[in-house]
């Protein structure tokens, strides 16, 4: 109800029903104006490519990590924990320890000084509020690994290894195991989870607004600097944006709930 | 003792075909009656409805001429143990038992002492303690009847009692049931699939098929004198000759046999297989077959023949020796006039 | 050496978890600690001091954060127990559209829906409220109660309730005697979500309580903007302590599937 309510009001006010400034009838202005925008191509761009970044390395990453977490090793149970710590930890905490550790005079440029690879901050690459987003990426890959790569490991333990043992005594070798067994078991919840965090990085606000530059920003920040203008006349295509935003998330759950069923059904 | 009446007791289900209606029973006082039936014959939903689960669309229910239509289910007296025993996970046995008693607010030292004491009754005393997983199925089946008995009610009900036991518990089970039910004096419904849970347990037997009483009786009744070959085959009968009354005798394509029952509108007899014979010499009733198949069966032998007139006619018999006949050799069957059911 | 290899992937694993959390707690004792120096070349608790003074706002950020979240979570299982007992007990038409309408809030952006909420709320005076507050936060923690809890019903035979009718208990005892005892695992792991996520929000905070309205996140926030990372440090480690806390004490009730669903903001 508050969900469904509030995105309507947000349509309403997208098309310019503004009651507050007088304004009650109704428009697409504020769609014109933000598709005629290059700062809204140029965010959109930005935040398609953090999204795809974070979603494809942290995925990658999770498969290699849950794969090497379901071999038995000495401390497995407290690894496997630590590595689960991280889904609860706010977002927030995240990007302020890698603000702490990437930035010029973070924790990284000062063990690179101590390597003798740069002798002054300045020399040490941008990673926070930089052009690519590596900051904003990293944080979610540090987040969303763990992610992942829990929802992996357990569908990794409940598989079991037969299937591969079954597949090694028919002469599989281990990539071969890895490519047509493994990889196929573990497919469904990997794409589940990965649209889970693409669906998370395109739409979130507080790490691109910690980590990310002012221009051009996030998706997401942009319609928050137009929704906070002083000039109201603004707020119709900050509507605009954020339900862009959910259109595309949208887009998301349905991709989720079609892959998930279908992917149960196999 | 409580005599239990149901009276033109209707429940239906829009979507699902597990409906009764206008179902007539009353259930005698102090003794162990069996709702038989396959799936879907409506037997749980009676079930149901006499526990207070569910609520009739219209009949009447009456404990002791007194309707309980409308009394809730905690209120009613009729307590339920349920298929698959659902012992409480979360509880020790001991709670388990005490729970109906807790419900009703008794105090905890006289609930445990009840509790203990009936937990003797079923043969798991000191298990008060113990959770439920610690429990085989029997004993937790046994936790469970305790769990029912232990508040006194009215009318025990007992859904599919023995199915989930092997043999051995089964028997074990049968006895402890029917000594707690003559002990405690308590009418006893039980709800079951199988005749043969049914004949051991139950003092009468009331046959149901799609929703409707189908025969109700003693049962030695379901055996010696069913009311339609749809019982008899539930009950196990396989020998079905077709044919018809001509005056005193039954007319088939394999001869004519003497009856004692003169059914006039009957179209099959039938017999069970204990009671065919081997007869020497062609007298009255007697059949020309030859052996199909010889299979010992652990402590009887079960025949197969097919007759000589009509090769599509196949009749078993069963024997606790071995007869000496051979596979495809010949032989004479007798089908005693007395045992000659006709349907 | 394969086993040299393994262990050196799970110190990297190790090591890549815990790496941002290290320059945090460094930060938290830090006094001087310019660079190049790899560790701080003066150490003090000033940052925690600070942290715990009136002048921080700390305590009152503290409690607010600890009400809000703490009333949030109830009502979402108060609310999420009979949805989420109707979604994972009964097949009914509708039902995708039912579930594809719950998952919705858990992945659009929240603040796409606090946005259009807004007006409505200024104009019945819910901005710059706590309650305001604790009503935009249901929109990404109801969803997730009610999920949660569906999965837990998937699992639950209503027959116990039967039994346990049968045996004579009201339906009030019922529920006290019979469904809670069968669901709690589920209902912990849904609370303390619905506090976890409740406790990270920023921007539906920032947005609804205008400010007026001072929660953990907002406060470490203006800190870290300040670029006080003394103090900063000192909060975040404040911050996370109930996530950890949390974790810890539902590690054993969680699965694949809840976990799917229990992502932090």
């Amino acid at each position: 109800m508050l969900f469904g309510g509030g995105l309507l009001l947000a349509l309403a006010q997208s098309f310019g029903y503004l009651p507050i400034i007088g304004k009650t009838d109704f428009s697409l202005v504020a769609w014109q104006s933000i598709f005629q925008q290059t700062e809204f191509w140029q965010s959109l761009g930005l935040t398609l490519w953090i999204g795809f970044a974070s979603t494809v390395l942290s995925t990658v990453l999770a498969i290699v990590c849950a794969l090497l977490l379901r071999r038995q090793f000495r401390g497995k149970k407290a690894v496997t924990f630590l590595f689960q710590l991280n889904i609860p930890i706010p977002h927030i905490v995240g990007a302020i320890g890698i603000l702490l550790l990437f930035s010029q005079s973070g924790l990284l440029a000062r063990l690179a000084n101590l390597a003798g690879m740069i002798n002054d901050p300045a020399q040490f690459p941008a990673l926070v509020n930089d052009r690519y987003a590596i900051g904003i990426i990293a944080e979610y890959i540090w987040k969303e690994t763990c992610f992942i790569g829990t929802i992996v490991l357990a569908t990794l333990q409940s598989v079991g290894e037969d299937y591969e043992n079954a597949a090694a005594s028919l002469g599989a070798t281990r990539w071969q195991r890895f490519r047509y067994v493994t990889l196929p078991l573990i497919m469904p919840s990997v794409l589940t989870a990965s649209i889970l965090v693409f669906a998370f990085a395109f739409g979130a606000f507080e790490i691109p607004f910690l980590l990310g530059r002012r221009f051009p920003s996030a998706l997401s920040v942009l319609a928050w600097r137009s929704y906070t203008d002083t000039n109201l006349a603004l707020r119709p295509e900050a509507m605009a944006m954020s339900l862009f935003i959910a259109l595309v998330s949208t887009g998301m759950i349905l991709l989720y709930m079609t892959l998930s069923r279908k992917l149960v059904r196999q | 003792m409580t005599i239990v009446k149901l009276t033109n007791l209707t429940k239906t289900y829009p979507d699902s075909g597990f409906s009764v209606e206008n179902f007539n029973l009353e259930i005698p006082a102090g003794e162990i009656t069996a709702l038989l039936g396959p799936s879907g014959s409506g037997k749980s939903t009676l079930l149901k409805l006499i526990a207070g689960l569910l609520s009739p669309n219209s009949g009447d229910l009456t404990f002791d001429d007194v309707s309980v239509v409308s009394t809730p289910a905690e209120q009613r007296g009729a307590v339920m143990a349920f298929q698959n025993n659902l012992v409480f996970p979360w509880l020790s046995v001991g709670e388990n038992v005490a729970f109906g008693l807790k419900m009703r607010g008794v105090a905890k030292a006289t609930r445990q002492q009840q509790a203990r004491d009936i937990l003797t009754l079923v043969q798991l005393d000191g298990f008060e303690n113990r959770k439920p997983s610690e429990l085989s199925g029997g004993q937790q089946q046994r936790v469970s009847l305790a769990r029912a008995l232990v508040t006194q009610p009215k009318v025990l009900l007992l859904d599919e009692p023995l199915s989930n036991l092997d043999a051995h518990l089964r028997e074990e089970m049968r006895a402890l049931i029917k000594s707690l039910q003559e002990q405690f004096e308590i009418t006893t419904v039980v709800v079951t699939h199988d005749q043969e849970e049914a004949v051991i347990l139950a003092d009468q037997i009331a046959l149901l098929f799609d929703g409707k009483l189908h025969q109700y009786g003693q049962p030695s009744d379901f055996y010696q004198r069913p009311v339609s070959r749809r019982v008899a085959e539930f009950f196990g009968g396989v020998n079905f000759i077709e044919g018809q009354l001509q005056d005193t005798e039954f007319e088939t394509q394999v001869g004519q046999f003497s009856v004692s029952n003169l059914k006039q509108a009957a179209t099959f007899i039938s017999i069970r297989p204990e009671h065919i014979k081997l007869a020497i010499e062609t007298t009255e009733n007697t059949l020309e077959v030859r052996l199909l198949e010889r299979t010992f069966m652990g402590t009887y032998y079960r025949y197969r023949w097919q007759a000589e007139q009509a090769p599509t006619l196949i009749l078993t018999s069963t024997n606790t020796q071995d007869l000496s006949i051979r596979v495809s050799e010949k032989a004479l069957l007798h089908l005693p006039k007395e045992q000659l059911i006709v349907l | 050496m394969k086993r040299l290899t393994k262990y050196a992937g799970v110190a990297l694993i190790v090591l890549g978890v815990l790496a941002p959390f290290i320059p945090i707690l460094i930060w938290s004792f830090a006094r001087r600690w310019y660079f190049p120096a790899v560790l701080p070349t003066e150490w003090s608790i000033r940052g925690w001091a600070y942290a715990f003074s009136s002048a921080s706002r700390l305590p009152q950020a503290l409690w607010q954060s600890l009400l809000i979240s703490g009333v949030t979570s109830l009502l979402s299982i108060l609310i999420g127990l009979p949805a989420g007992r109707a979604l994972g007990l009964h097949k009914f038409r509708g039902k995708t559209l039912v579930e594809f309408l719950m998952l919705a809030p858990t992945i659009v952006p929240a603040f796409a829906v606090a946005m259009g909420i807004h007006v409505v709320f200024i104009r019945l005076g819910l901005a710059d409220t706590m309650i305001g507050v604790i009503l935009v936060h249901l929109v990404p923690t109801l969803p997730y109660v009610t999920l949660v809890l569906a999965g837990m019903f998937a699992n639950y035979d209503v027959n116990y309730e039967a039994q346990a009718r049968s045996l004579g208990a009201t339906p009030l005892q019922t529920i006290w005697y019979v469904l809670l005892p069968s669901i709690y695992p589920g209902l912990i792991v849904a609370g303390m979500f619905a506090f976890i996520i409740s406790w990270s929000q920023y921007i539906l905070t920032l947005l609804i309580g205008g400010g007026r309205v001072l929660t953990l996140p907002l406060l470490l926030f203006s800190f870290a903007s300040s670029g006080d990372n003394n103090v900063t440090a000192a909060l975040s480690i404040i911050f996370i302590a109930p996530a950890i806390v949390l974790l810890i004490i539902s590690a054993r009730y969680l699965t694949g599937r809840n976990v799917s669903l229990a992502r932090g903001n």
